[in-house]
C-alpha cells in the first residue's frame, strides 16, 4: 500500500522525535543540556499556558511584521521607480548594488547606538535589509514586463494609466510577492538576531535568558514555538498570493512554485 | 539465417491510477541483414514504446522480442540509440569531441579513442567543431554529433526515434541523404521511426504502418526504389507517389 | 567604456550623501561621527594589531563553514534528489527546519558544545546549508529521464552515471546553493562572533558599540559594506569562471 506523500512526511517527523527520544532515553548519546523530547512537549505545554509568552510572541510578530509593511512600501515604490526609468537606474544602480551585499546584522552595533534598547532599533535593523527583495523583485518584475506585452498595449491603443493598471501591475504582481514573500520570512529571522544580540525583548531574547538560566526544556519549548512561528511567516503569503493570483499556479515555471 | 530482430506477437500495456493503459498489442516483424525498416504512425501508436522495446530500455508486457536470437534483456552491446530530444540526448558540458567520446572512453584510450571520436564527427561533417559545446550549435549539427556518438560505437544496429523530427525541412532533407550515406559506408542496419510518410518511404527498404490504440502493425510494404535515391527526382517517381498514396490509406486516411 | 561610465554615475547618491554628511553634519557629533573620522578610528585597530586577526577570524570562520555547508548540503541534495521516496519521508521534518530562524539555534548550541570551534562552524553551516541542499535537490529533479536512458543505452554503470552525468549536470545548481549561502553565512557568523564575543569582526562592532566609539562602529560598518561586496563579487566571477561549459541557461539565477 501506498501512503500519501503527507502521511509519509509525518511518519518521517514521528521517526525523527522517536529516535531522537530512543537515543536519550537509552543514554547512546548523553549531552548535560539535550532533553528528550517527552520534557520538550511537557515543557511546551507548560509555555503555552503562560500569559507572558503571548505578550514576547506579539511583540517579536509585531516587529517582525511593522518592519515588513515599511519595507513594502518602501520598496514596491522605489522598486516600480526602478523600473520605470532607465535614468533613475543609471544614476542609483551602482549605490544599490554596493549596499545590498552590506550583511544586515552589522547594522545592530549602528542601531543601538542611535535609539538603545527599543522597538526602534528593531524596526531600524529589520526594516532596511527587507526593502532589498522587493525592491529587487518590483525593478526585476516591471522590467521584465516584455517590451512585446509594452507594444500589444500600444497596438490596442490604451492610455497610459490602463497600460499601468492593466499591462504593467499584473505582470509585475507575481515576482513583487515573490519579492515580499523573502523579505518577510527574513524579517523574523532578523527580528529574532536582534532581540538576541540587541534588544532584550520578544522571543529571540526569551530563548537567550532560557539558555542562560540553564533551563534546556523550556528554552527547546521557545525555539520549536519559534520555528512554528518561521512556518507560519513562510506560507503565509504562499496561501495569500494563491488567492490574489490563482492563474500564475497553473501556469508552467510558475515564479510561485518555490 | 538469424534474423537482426525477431519480435512475436509482442504486447505492452502499463498500470496506470485509472486503470491499465494498452500500448501495443500482436506486433510480429522481423528486421534481417543489411535493411533499413522505418516504423510509421500517427501519433499516439506507441512507435517510440516499440522502438525502446528493441532498446532493451522497456520490458514487453507479452510476447518475445530477440536480438541476434537471444531475448533482449537490457541495452545491448552492439545496438546504438538516437533520441528525438538531442537537447537532452547531449550532455551540454561537455564538447562535441567529449559527447561523442561518451561511450568508447570507457574502452578505448589516448590516440586510438581520439580516431574514433574524429573518424565518426568526419561521417557527419563535424570535424572542425570538435571543440564547441552543444549548446553553440544549431539544432541540425547538434542532431548530427548525437548520430557521431551512436556511429562511434561502431554498431551494427542503428535505432532511431524520430531523429529529424524537430528540425527544418532543408536540414532534414540533407541529414536524410547523410543518413543513407552513412549506411553505404558502415554497412549498419537501421530501424528508423517517424510520423512522416515520406520520410519513411524515401528511407526505407520496408515500411511498417502503426495502426490503432492499441496499435499494431497494420501493413508493411516492400519499397522497390531505385537507388541511390535522390531528395528531386526519387520524390517525382509515380512509384513514390503511390506508396505514399497507399501507406497514407494505411495510416489512416484523414487530412 | 560606456559601461564604466554609467556605472560612476550609479556611484552618486552614495558619494552625495557621504559628502554632505561630512561637510554639512555635525563635527562634533557622538552618534552620526563625519566619514572623515572613520578612517582613524579604523587606524588605530590596525595599529592595535586587532583589525587583521579580527578580519582573517571572520573569514576563516566563513570560508570553514561554508566548505563544511557545501559538502554537507551536496551530498544530502544528491542522495534525496535521487532517492524519490526518501523526499517524502524527510519533507515535514525538512520544511520545519527550514522555516527555523537559523540564529536561534545559538544558544542550544553553546550549551551542548560550549564556546568552541565546532559550535560555531556547526550553527553557521546548519544556516547555509539549506539553499545548497534544496538546489541540488532541484538540480537532480532537473535532469531529464532522457538523459538516463542515453546513460543506461551507452551501458554506464551506476558510478559511471554518477560522476559523468549528475555530478556535473548539478554543478550549475550547486553554485548557485553556494551563491545564495554566501551571504546568510556571513550573516551568521556576524551574529556568532556578537553574541559570543570572543573573536572576529562581530565582536570588534559590538565592543565599540559598547564604548559609545561611533567612529569605530560606522567604520566598522563600512568596512563590513565593503566585505560583503568584495565577497559577492569574488563568488560571481568564480562562478562565471566554473560555468563557462554551461548553457548560459544553466547559470540563471
Amino acid at each position: 500500500m501506498k501512503l500519501s506523500p503527507l502521511l509519509r512526511g509525518i511518519g518521517g517527523l514521528l521517526v525523527f522525535v522517536l529516535a531522537w527520544e530512543f537515543l536519550i532515553q537509552s543514554g547512546m548519546i548523553r549531552f548535560q543540556y539535550l532533553p528528550p523530547p517527552s520534557a520538550i512537549a511537557i515543557a511546551f505545554n507548560e509555555l503555552i499556558a503562560t500569559p507572558t509568552m503571548y505578550a514576547e510572541m506579539m511583540h517579536t510578530i509585531g516587529a517582525a511584521l511593522g518592519s515588513w509593511v515599511i519595507a513594502a512600501m518602501i520598496g514596491i515604490v522605489l522598486g516600480a521607480a526602478l523600473g520605470l526609468s532607465k535614468s533613475l537606474r543609471t544614476y542609483t544602480m551602482t549605490s544599490i548594488e554596493v549596499l545590498r551585499p552590506l550583511p544586515p546584522v552589522a547594522l545592530i552595533p549602528v542601531a543601538l547606538l542611535m535609539f538603545g534598547f527599543s522597538l526602534k532599533t528593531e524596526l531600524f535593523v529589520i526594516a532596511i535589509p527587507a526593502i532589498w527583495p522587493i525592491l529587487v523583485g518590483t525593478m526585476g518584475g516591471v522590467l521584465s514586463t516584455s517590451t512585446r506585452l509594452r507594444e500589444v498595449a500600444r497596438s490596442l491603443k490604451l492610455h497610459r494609466s490602463e497600460i499601468l493598471f492593466k499591462i504593467l501591475i499584473p505582470a509585475a504582481a507575481p515576482s513583487v510577492l515573490v519579492g515580499c514573500r523573502l523579505s518577510m520570512s527574513l524579517s523574523l529571522v532578523l527580528a529574532i538576531v536582534v532581540e538576541m544580540i540587541g534588544n532584550p525583548e520578544g522571543l529571540g531574547y526569551a530563548v537567550v535568558r532560557e539558555a542562560q538560566a540553564l533551563n534546556p526544556n523550556l528554552m527547546f519549548a521557545y525555539i520549536i514555538l519559534i520555528g512554528l512561528l518561521g512556518v507560519l511567516f513562510n506560507h503565509f503569503l504562499v496561501v495569500a498570493s494563491k488567492i490574489l493570483l490563482p492563474g500564475e499556479f497553473r501556469r508552467p515555471n510558475s515564479l510561485m512554485g518555490r | 539465417m538469424v534474423p537482426i530482430f525477431e519480435l512475436e506477437d509482442v504486447s505492452l500495456s502499463y498500470e496506470l491510477a485509472g486503470g491499465a493503459r494498452n500500448v501495443l498489442r500482436n506486433i510480429s516483424f522481423t528486421v534481417s541483414d543489411g535493411e533499413i525498416l522505418t516504423f510509421c504512425g500517427a501519433s499516439g501508436t506507441g512507435k517510440t514504446s516499440l522502438l525502446r522495446i528493441m532498446a532493451g530500455l522497456t520490458r514487453q508486457t507479452g510476447g518475445t522480442a530477440n536480438f541476434r536470437g537471444a531475448p533482449i534483456d537490457g541495452p545491448a552491446n552492439d545496438v546504438a540509440i538516437v533520441f528525438q530530444d538531442y537537447s537532452n540526448a547531449l550532455l551540454q558540458w561537455r564538447t562535441v569531441g567529449r559527447n561523442v567520446a561518451l561511450g568508447i572512453e570507457r574502452t578505448l584510450k589516448g590516440t586510438e579513442l581520439k580516431d574514433r571520436v574524429m573518424d565518426a564527427l568526419r561521417l557527419v561533417g563535424l570535424e572542425k567543431n570538435v571543440n564547441d559545446y552543444p549548446w553553440q550549435l544549431s539544432g541540425g549539427m547538434q542532431q548530427r554529433v548525437q548520430i557521431a556518438r551512436a556511429l562511434a560505437l561502431k554498431p551494427s544496429v542503428l535505432l532511431m526515434d524520430e531523429p529529424f523530427a524537430a528540425l527544418d525541412a532543408m536540414t532534414k532533407a540533407s541529414l536524410q541523404d547523410e543518413l543513407l550515406n552513412i549506411r553505404d559506408k558502415t554497412g549498419a542496419n537501421i530501424v528508423f521511426i517517424t510520423h512522416d510518410i515520406e520520410e519513411a518511404v524515401y528511407l526505407g527498404d520496408r515500411v511498417a504502418v502503426l495502426r490503432g490504440t492499441p496499435s499494431t502493425v497494420e501493413q508493411l510494404f516492400d519499397i522497390a526504389l531505385p537507388k541511390p535515391r535522390n531528395q528531386i527526382t526519387t520524390r517525382e517517381l509515380p512509384e513514390f507517389l503511390a506508396l505514399r498514396h497507399q501507406i497514407h490509406d494505411a495510416i489512416g486516411g484523414h487530412s | 567604456m560606456l559601461a564604466l561610465a554609467n556605472a560612476a554615475k550609479g556611484f552618486l547618491p552614495l558619494v552625495i550623501a557621504i559628502g554632505v554628511w561630512q561637510y554639512a553634519g555635525d563635527k562634533e557629533s557622538a552618534l552620526f561621527p563625519p566619514p572623515a573620522t572613520w578612517w582613524p578610528a579604523i587606524a588605530d585597530l590596525i595599529a592595535a594589531d586587532t583589525f587583521f586577526p579580527a578580519l582573517n577570524a571572520t573569514l576563516s570562520l566563513i570560508g570553514l563553514s561554508l566548505a563544511a555547508a557545501s559538502l554537507v548540503g551536496f551530498v544530502l541534495g544528491l542522495v534525496i534528489g535521487t532517492l524519490p521516496g526518501f523526499r517524502h519521508w524527510t519533507s515535514l521534518v525538512l520544511e520545519y527546519l527550514r522555516a527555523l530562524p537559523p540564529p536561534v539555534i545559538i544558544p542550544l548550541a553553546v550549551l551542548l558544545l560550549g564556546y568552541t570551534m565546532t559550535m560555531k562552524v556547526s550553527v553557521i553551516a546548519f544556516a547555509a546549508f539549506w539553499p545548497v541542499m534544496l538546489n541540488t535537490i532541484a538540480g537532480v529533479s532537473q535532469i531529464h529521464n532522457l538523459t538516463f536512458d542515453v546513460a543506461r543505452s551507452l551501458r554506464m554503470t551506476w558510478f559511471e552515471t554518477l560522476s559523468k552525468v549528475v555530478l556535473p549536470a548539478t554543478i550549475p545548481s550547486l553554485l548557485l546553493g553556494i551563491r545564495i549561502a554566501l551571504p546568510q553565512s556571513v550573516v551568521v557568523t556576524l551574529v556568532v562572533e556578537m553574541f559570543t564575543g570572543e573573536s572576529g569582526i562581530g565582536s570588534l562592532m559590538i565592543a565599540a558599540q559598547r564604548n559609545f566609539n561611533a567612529a569605530e562602529v560606522f567604520g566598522l560598518l563600512a568596512v563590513m559594506g565593503l566585505f560583503g561586496y568584495g565577497l559577492t563579487a569574488a563568488f560571481s566571477g568564480l562562478e562565471r569562471a566554473i560555468l563557462r561549459r554551461w548553457p548560459l541557461s544553466a547559470s540563471a539565477s
